[in-house]
């Protein structure tokens, strides 16, 4: 199998564990985000947005529960084994429907994975066949889509204040919404952020800087599940890096496995 | 038939479009023209929607926590430590619509739409009796090199709802 085969499974996988994991941390708050909805409705949603909406439009508007359910035994399925088109194109839009009527409950993290699931309706993996120009689409938007978002983050950051004078991070850790503040903040780390959120999208593309800056992601990310709180949105971008994964690592993996390696891409 | 390198640059120019649309709708709006802004909100808003703008280009200085109130002198948060994550996300996001990440007026009045959220939060405790009281209690920096000196403040809630 192909590195990029290898990756590209990783990341349907990984996707499809974050949704489970998602939806069995919603389930019991169920009455509030879909039940009988806290979030107030969505004005009026045009045809694309109604589609996506999806109760009420599509779907009965009592039928989130179940809904919620029949996504569950999807992202089982993902999680383990290729599923056919048809059900990643089910989840995507079971996906957009929950998350629409709870829509207070969105972050980034939310709004990442809708567009990771909208894209994995495309993502093949067949081993038999080469990648024909069209096939590599959505993995490129989806590697591409992880760059921009380092890249926006880190602009608007720029465009502030207190990101570039080094006092962003102890405002942050004494918000009492999202400390205790348990790190030494400093004005380095707030420049160390802002640096490796700007300079995430060059790095990547070589070997080297690669490994480096994806390793520093993972710290930052579980940094900011476990300090912040954000913990959804971290594994959001963290599945993401799995497209993002050195070749010399899938071959050890591979090697590992005792999966046959037939070539390198990307 | 059209060869695989032609159909090859017709996708890097497709991928290059989506991406370069995605970063005219979320970069800073003075960055963007008007008009390529417009473009972008409707070509990502149905279906690519996303925001990149948490903590930045600042992060807020005030913290906003909804209260209801049981009694004269007493009030609990609309969501506690004891609800389920998003449940907690919903009432700060309630917060923060309602404008609590910057100082607040004497007096917060909040429309219809959320004056139904924040009462479907505490439906338990009759949060759906329109006598039931709110307040919002803020805690905003004044001085950014002293952001652990945050100075609490009581804000009371009108509806505007008759």
């Amino acid at each position: 199998m192909k590195a990029l085969d290898i990756r590209v499974m990783w990341f349907q996988r990984a996707l499809h564990l974050w949704l489970l994991v998602w939806l069995l941390s919603a389930l019991p708050a169920a009455e509030w985000l879909w039940e009988h909805p806290v979030s107030p409705e969505l004005g009026d949603p045009g045809i694309v947005s109604g589609l996506l909406h999806g109760f009420g439009v599509w779907m009965p508007s009592g039928a989130a529960v179940p809904v919620a359910i029949a996504l569950l035994l999807f992202a089982v399925i993902g999680a383990f084994k290729s599923r056919p088109w048809w059900i990643g194109a089910l989840t995507w839009l079971f996906f957009c429907a929950l998350t629409d009527r709870a829509w207070l409950a969105n972050n980034g993290g939310t709004w990442l994975m809708r567009n990771a699931l909208f894209w994995s309706i495309f993502l093949r993996v067949d081993p038999s066949k080469e990648h024909g120009p069209l096939s590599l689409v959505p993995i490129q938007v989806l590697r591409l889509q992880l760059l921009l978002a380092y890249a926006i983050t880190g602009l608007q950051k720029l465009h502030g204040t207190t990101w570039t004078d080094g006092t962003a991070l102890g405002i942050i850790a004494s918000d009492p919404t999202y400390g205790p503040s348990l790190l030494p903040v400093t004005p380095g780390l707030c420049w160390a952020v802002l640096l490796f959120q700007l300079t995430f999208p060059l790095a990547v593309w070589w070997g080297p800087t690669r490994i480096v800056w994806l390793a520093a992601g993972v710290v930052f990310h579980l940094g900011t599940a476990f300090w912040l709180g954000i913990v959804d949105m971290a594994f959001a971008f963290l599945v993401f890096y799995l497209l993002w994964f050195p070749e010399e690592g899938v071959a050890w993996m591979m090697r590992s496995l005792r999966i046959t390696s037939t070539a390198n891409t990307t | 038939m059209r060869s695989r390198s032609g159909r090859k640059w017709y996708v890097v120019f497709a991928v290059a479009m989506h991406i370069a649309m995605l970063a005219a709708y979320t970069a800073p709006e003075e960055w963007v023209p008007a008009r390529v802004r417009l473009w972008s909100q409707a070509y990502v808003r149905p279906v690519f929607h996303q925001t990149w703008g948490l903590f930045a280009p600042d992060p807020p200085l005030c913290s906003c926590e909804l209260r209801v109130l049981l009694g004269p002198s007493v009030s609990r948060p609309l969501a506690g430590s004891h609800d389920p994550f998003l449940v907690r996300r919903m009432a700060l996001q309630m917060g923060h619509y309602l404008g609590g990440t910057r100082p607040l007026p004497d007096t917060l009045v909040v429309d219809e739409r959320m004056e139904g959220a924040m009462r479907g939060l505490v439906r338990d405790t009759g949060g759906t009796e329109l006598g039931l009281g709110f307040q919002a209690v803020q805690y905003c920096v004044d001085d950014v090199a002293r952001p652990e000196h945050r100075p609490g403040r009581i804000v009371p809630i009108r509806f505007r709802s008759p």
